[in-house]
């Protein structure tokens, strides 16, 4: 017991001498960060100076100056983009910018890209991104490939607005085997975003289509599609995919089609509203709501009466959507006829009214 | 008898002696993890970083029963959150105080089809809204299960959900504004994660104002105030320290995001259990680490909510029996994991430690109390006076060592207190030995024998 107690005595002291420690650590900590903090500034202020007297032809890009870009490469990126947003029509800068391309952002991106730390391989998407055109790929190609979402998504941005053939095949092997969310991610930036090349990527995703047998890597080819300008020759599909077991295929097929070309596939589309797959038919009301194409008013009437509530509640918002015709159309319900269409109608009207 | 509890008292003595080595083993790895974290969040330029991620869309989950005097605040301060790709779903879950009304009247709400598929069952929704002033803002009323857990409203909104990421919030909860930017940053910069948990605080004795928070400070009264203090040693060395290891075993439901597609999967949030969150922790540990799936639970100590918390010792009481009770159960379903290498750190490290240390912890605080007295009264031969105060003063030591390590840490990061609160704090871990800290473990002991007593006679637990 007496040991116990000598060893309980002795640890109560380097417990009072751990906490004089911390005390001491935290102030030491504080000063090193305002410290830190004062330094990076005094860098930032040195590698503008230097862009800047690259740019008025005061200075060459000297070995040393490259090494001293490379070592601070985050401060480096801050600070040439706000030049480059300042020297947009500057002649000086843009073949400066070549230089710096070459010799800072392409050698550093392919360090970068090797590195364990996230935060490098990120910097070196940002490099990519500076670098453009210049961007070797298979630092694309690797990057790409990246477990870190933050760090894919970016390349995956990269490559639609610099396309190139083996990264556009790349980019959709990678992300059709990932995670959904990825997937969605992207697919959602493409739709807000825009893209530069349509109709290159359209033509290498349908060479891709041509030859894939893998399903999932139809649907996100399909679902690509659907962000893109649609282009006429590509308004047909293989029948495979609309017949196809994986339900989630036969609905990205049904999308494009519906997207791409309505009119030309109506008659086919709508032999899909009496598909088996409650989840197909759903999908594609969805779809159709869209349209606001009259003439549908009778189909989405009798699907009113469908088995699936979740197809009876997409017929009647689609006959919602469709104005006054739509809405006589479910005022038209009856009690007697089908009471589900009936409640469904009504549910759907009550709404309309307020 | 004397050499009996003698044995006892080393025993206990040695149990304590592994629990402060765990705690400040957590501790050191909760400093090595801030501290990286902290750098890439000054040094990262987060906000440049998550320019892009913008596009991602989140739903956030705001489960409400009775909260008419706090709900506001809450739904304002998501909505003033710097990250504006959000959509937040209010479930009223069966209030039976003026919530619903005040939500039509404040957010003017308006009917629209129930069109909310049941991927997780859930009580009959009775109405779905949508608000006029906020076209982010859905409503759903909901009636209650009568389960006492918020679980059935938050897997409710899961149902409502139509995003990749859910975050969950309480109605009684505010947002720091970089919150959702801080929470995602982390979602997405690491490897493979499903889950990220915020940090929490106490709101009670702050100011808020529309939602904004005018005042950060720890409560002026003793009971939250204490609870202020346990929640930054549980939330820095206890989830923190804990990411090296893919993740801890509880992120508060509070404030925590999630990938929708695998909540879904494991079948949502347990209804019959207090714990829900920390059940649902478990329940994705157990899922991934079975499956062999490399996915990573996280804690982001730079993502704060401020949440209010009892404010009387008969509502914690209450609320720590519910946790004791609902961490039990939790425990108890997946005790496979307990020592089981196939689930590899989880299995091995953090749930033998979760059970050993955070959900035992209190009941042998509270044995080694009785045992105390009754050698006092017994044998007062054993220890001596100056002994029995050598324990104490170490025992308090150890605490003051914890809690201002953990605060330290707070200050030389992500810290939202003043300096002068130190004082406060070391105030606070002191009183808290003299009574407070007694109670929580009378509290967890009787928990414990009230959940077994229910479960021999085969009461709802």
């Amino acid at each position: 017991m007496d040991t116990v107690l000598q060893i309980i005595k002795y640890w109560a002291i380097v417990q009072l001498g751990i906490i004089i420690i911390l005390i001491i650590l935290f102030h030491l900590t504080r000063f090193y960060i305002s410290y830190k903090v004062n330094r990076d500034r005094q860098r930032v202020s040195k590698i503008n100076y230097l862009l800047k007297q690259l740019i008025q032809q005061k200075d060459s890009l000297t070995h040393t100056t490259i090494i001293f870009f490379r070592k601070y490469i985050f401060d480096f990126i801050l600070c040439y983009e706000n030049i480059d947003t300042e020297n947009k029509t500057n002649a000086n800068w843009h073949l400066i910018k070549k230089e710096i391309d070459s010799t800072v952002l392409m050698p550093q991106a392919h360090v970068l890209s090797f590195s364990r730390n996230w935060f490098n391989r990120y910097l070196a998407t940002r490099c990519l991104e500076l670098a453009g055109e210049e961007a070797q790929e298979k630092i694309i190609l690797k990057l790409v490939e990246d477990e870190v979402i933050l760090i894919s998504i970016n390349v995956a941005i990269f490559i639609f607005n610099h396309p190139r053939y083996a990264t556009i095949n790349k980019l959709i092997d990678v992300f059709s085997k990932t995670r959904r969310i990825l997937q969605t991610t992207f697919v959602s930036i493409l739709k807000e975003g825009g893209i530069k090349d349509n109709a290159y990527i359209s033509e290498i995703i349908f060479a891709r289509l041509a030859k894939e047998n893998d399903p999932y890597i139809r649907i996100l080819c399909y679902r690509i599609l659907t962000v893109l300008t649609p282009l006429a020759e590509y308004y047909q599909i293989p029948e495979t995919d609309l017949r196809s077991a994986n339900t989630d295929l036969k609905i990205a097929a049904l999308n494009y089609l519906c997207y791409v070309d309505y009119l030309g596939h109506k008659s086919m589309l709508l032999h899909y509203l009496k598909d088996s797959q409650d989840e197909v038919r759903a999908a594609l009301t969805r779809e159709l709501t869209g349209k606001h194409d009259a003439s549908l008013i009778p189909i989405f009437e009798q699907m009113l009466s469908d088995t699936s509530w979740w197809v009876r509640i997409n017929a009647a918002l689609a006959l919602k959507a469709l104005g006054n015709e739509g809405r006589e159309a479910l005022e038209k319900q009856s009690v007697n006829k089908d009471i589900f269409a009936y409640e469904t109608a009504q549910a759907i009207l009550k709404i309309a009214k307020m | 008898m004397e050499t009996f509890f003698l044995y006892v008292t080393i025993g206990i003595f040695f149990y304590f002696l592994t629990m402060a080595f765990w705690y400040g083993l957590t501790l050191l790895l909760a400093y090595a993890d801030i501290l990286h974290s902290y750098k890439e969040v000054k040094y990262g330029n987060i906000f440049q970083l998550l320019e892009k991620a913008n596009y991602l869309p989140i739903s956030i989950i705001m489960p409400a029963f009775n909260e008419q005097k706090r709900i506001l605040n809450a739904i304002y301060s998501v909505l003033q959150s710097h990250y504006k790709k959000i959509e937040l779903i209010v479930i009223n879950d069966g209030s039976t105080d003026n919530t619903m009304d005040l939500l039509i009247n404040e957010l003017a709400l308006y009917e629209i089809p129930c069109i909310v598929r049941q991927v997780i069952k859930t009580s009959p929704i009775k109405h779905l809204y949508k608000s006029r002033r906020f076209g982010n803002l859905m409503v759903i009323d909901k009636e209650n299960n009568y389960m006492g857990t918020a679980a059935d409203a938050v897997n409710c909104g899961v149902n409502a959900a139509a995003t990749p990421v859910i975050l969950t919030v309480d109605g009684d909860t505010v947002l720091e504004p970089e919150a959702l930017s801080n929470i995602l940053f982390r979602f997405l910069s690491k490897k493979h994660c499903i889950t990220v948990g915020g940090a929490i605080y106490i709101l009670n004795g702050n100011e808020i104002e529309h939602g904004r928070m005018l005042t950060n400070l720890i409560p002026t009264d003793f009971i939250p105030a204490f609870q202020s203090v346990e929640y930054m040693r549980a939330f820095t060395y206890g989830r923190a320290g804990l990411n090296v290891f893919a993740g801890a075993l509880c992120n508060s439901g509070a404030f925590t995001l999630n990938e929708a597609s695998i909540v879904r999967e494991v079948g949502g949030y347990d209804t019959a259990n207090f714990a829900y969150d920390a059940e649902l922790t478990m329940k994705l540990h157990d899922l991934t680490r079975s499956r062999k799936y490399p996915t990573k639970i996280y804690f982001d100590s730079n993502a704060i909510a401020w949440t209010t918390v009892p404010a009387t010792l008969r509502s914690y009481w209450n609320q720590r029996n519910r946790w004791q009770r609902g961490m039990l159960k939790s425990v108890l379903k997946f005790k496979h994991i307990f020592f089981n290498p196939k689930y590899g750190a989880i299995g091995m490290i953090i749930f033998p430690a979760y059970v050993l240390f955070d959900l035992m912890g209190p009941i042998v605080e509270f044995i080694s109390y009785i045992i105390f007295i009754l050698i006092f009264l017994f044998f007062p031969n054993l220890f001596s006076f100056p002994n029995i105060c050598l324990f104490l003063f170490f025992a308090w030591g150890y605490f003051v060592v914890m809690t201002i390590g953990a605060f330290y840490l707070n200050l030389m990061t992500f810290n939202k207190f003043k300096k002068l609160v130190l004082l406060r704090v070391t105030g606070l871990v002191t009183a808290e030995m003299f009574g407070f800290r007694q109670f929580r473990a009378a509290c967890c002991f009787f928990s414990t024998l009230q959940y077994f007593y229910h479960r021999i006679l085969g009461k709802p637990i």
